[in-house]
């Protein structure tokens, strides 16, 4: 190409914008560029995720259930996720919510220590007409904000539909605290790193249960896995009416709710 | 041509920076970074590894099986041993070697934390008020007041009673 050393305004205006229709031409054409980080198959079994002691990532998506009407509000789960995962005092991954309401619609919030040694009577100051408890914790969101916002790519999702946080990656900045509408993420104050529910990863790929589900007496925690056909959350999931937390944020929860009430969010 | 000194020095330019991003990135990425998405695939692995620290109370039968068999017969079968113990890796380390004795809480506050009267609780639920039960105030209430007449493995009264009958 020949490189002119005059070029006019009329002529660089005209060559500038047949290469800006190109770019916009080539940019509707259909052409895939092959993703980088299309899953190996070779590599996940490496990995350990794949095929190994019986475990197969890909074989699982998981979902977790609290059916509200059967929690006494023991706080027996908040004690046993700040063991299992040694969470530092006065940070919880999953705490319990105590609601009551009155008949003229005055509410009353409270989570002593987020409920880890349960729940004393309290005085709400009116005449509380309906109470209940709502145990709480990292929703592993299908479309999560606490993902899109990380920047070192920190936070991330599992093929079995969990949301977790590379502690190594994490540089505390806090973006994925601040996007979680639903609170479940802290700054860790020893490795100054986010931390959250996790499901109990480690636990949930040796065939365990979450610490909190085993914790809980009256089953009112319960964790499914809805690949597997005979599984009771799949079932009830399928057949009972469910909520969820703040549905109008379309960050489409995995943790389902049965008997949740319009105050709880 | 006059500009060629500019276009060769733009073009050292442009590659000496290529290289030089390479180099950086290299060492700044981790090796199984975007091994499966956009994150390191070797924090699954690390994720998986954690050790497991509640065993279960099939894990507690395993040694105290007398114990297991009173508490699975009663209505108290559906709580956890370390919800009321502690956890069981304080008590038996990951290659099974005894490590401490379990705490046991004889505080009545252990037993309250699912018993006291709450009205945010089940109405089925089993709950007491202090003052009824025992004509005492919570914090009147010494240790071992609930298990003076309830064994916290088999809360029933009547089948304390024949439990007792047995042991003679």
């Amino acid at each position: 190409m020949k490189i002119m050393d005059n070029v006019s305004r009329r002529e660089f205006l005209k060559d500038g914008c047949k290469l800006a229709s190109a770019c916009m031409i080539l940019n509707v054409l259909p052409i895939k560029i092959p993703n980088a980080f299309a899953s190996d198959e070779a590599s996940a079994t490496q990995a350990g995720l794949e095929a190994k002691d019986g475990y197969n990532w890909g074989n699982h998506y998981y979902a977790y259930l609290i059916d509200t009407r059967k929690c006494i509000g023991c706080g027996m789960c908040v004690q046993a996720c700040s063991r299992e995962n040694n969470v530092p005092d006065g940070f919880f991954r999953t705490w319990v919510e105590r609601y009551e309401i009155s008949e003229r619609g005055e509410v009353f919030v409270d989570s002593p220590h987020g409920g880890i040694n349960g729940f004393e009577a309290t005085n709400p100051g009116f005449n509380a007409t309906k109470a209940f408890f709502v145990p709480k914790m990292c929703n592993h969101c299908e479309h999560t904000p606490c993902i899109q916002v990380c920047p070192v790519g920190a936070s991330y999702a599992t093929k079995e539909g969990m949301v977790l946080v590379d502690s190594e990656r994490c540089v505390g900045c806090g973006y994925c605290v601040q996007a979680c509408p639903y609170g479940s993420r802290f700054i860790n104050p020893i490795t100054h790193t986010a931390d959250k529910c996790t499901w109990c990863y480690h636990r949930i790929t040796k065939g365990l249960k979450p610490a909190c589900v085993q914790a809980c007496p009256t089953g009112a925690r319960k964790f499914g896995d809805l690949k597997d056909e005979h599984d009771e959350v799949r079932k009830i999931l399928a057949s009972e009416r469910i909520g969820i937390l703040q549905a109008e944020k379309l960050t489409k929860p995995k943790c389902y709710y049965i008997g949740l009430d319009k105050e709880v969010r | 041509m006059k500009h060629t000194k500019h276009y060769w020095r733009a073009g050292f330019l442009l590659v000496g920076g290529l290289i030089g991003f390479i180099f950086v990135r290299h060492f700044l990425v981790p090796t199984s970074f975007g091994q499966f998405g956009f994150y390191r695939g070797t924090n699954l692995a690390e994720q998986q590894a954690k050790s497991v620290v509640h065993g279960g109370k099939e894990s507690c039968s395993t040694c105290h099986e007398d114990v297991a068999k009173n508490h699975a017969a009663g209505s108290h079968a559906v709580v956890q041993c370390e919800n009321c113990h502690a956890a069981l890796s304080k008590h038996i380390n990951k290659d099974g070697e005894f490590v401490e004795l379990m705490p046991i809480d004889r505080s009545p506050q252990l037993c309250l934390r699912c018993h006291r009267s709450l009205p945010s609780r089940p109405t089925g639920f089993p709950q007491i008020e202090t003052k009824e039960h025992l004509g005492l105030d919570e914090p009147e209430l010494q240790a071992g007041a609930c298990l003076a007449c309830h064994n916290s493995h088999r809360p029933s009264l009547e089948k304390k009673k024949v439990k007792y009958e047995n042991n003679g």
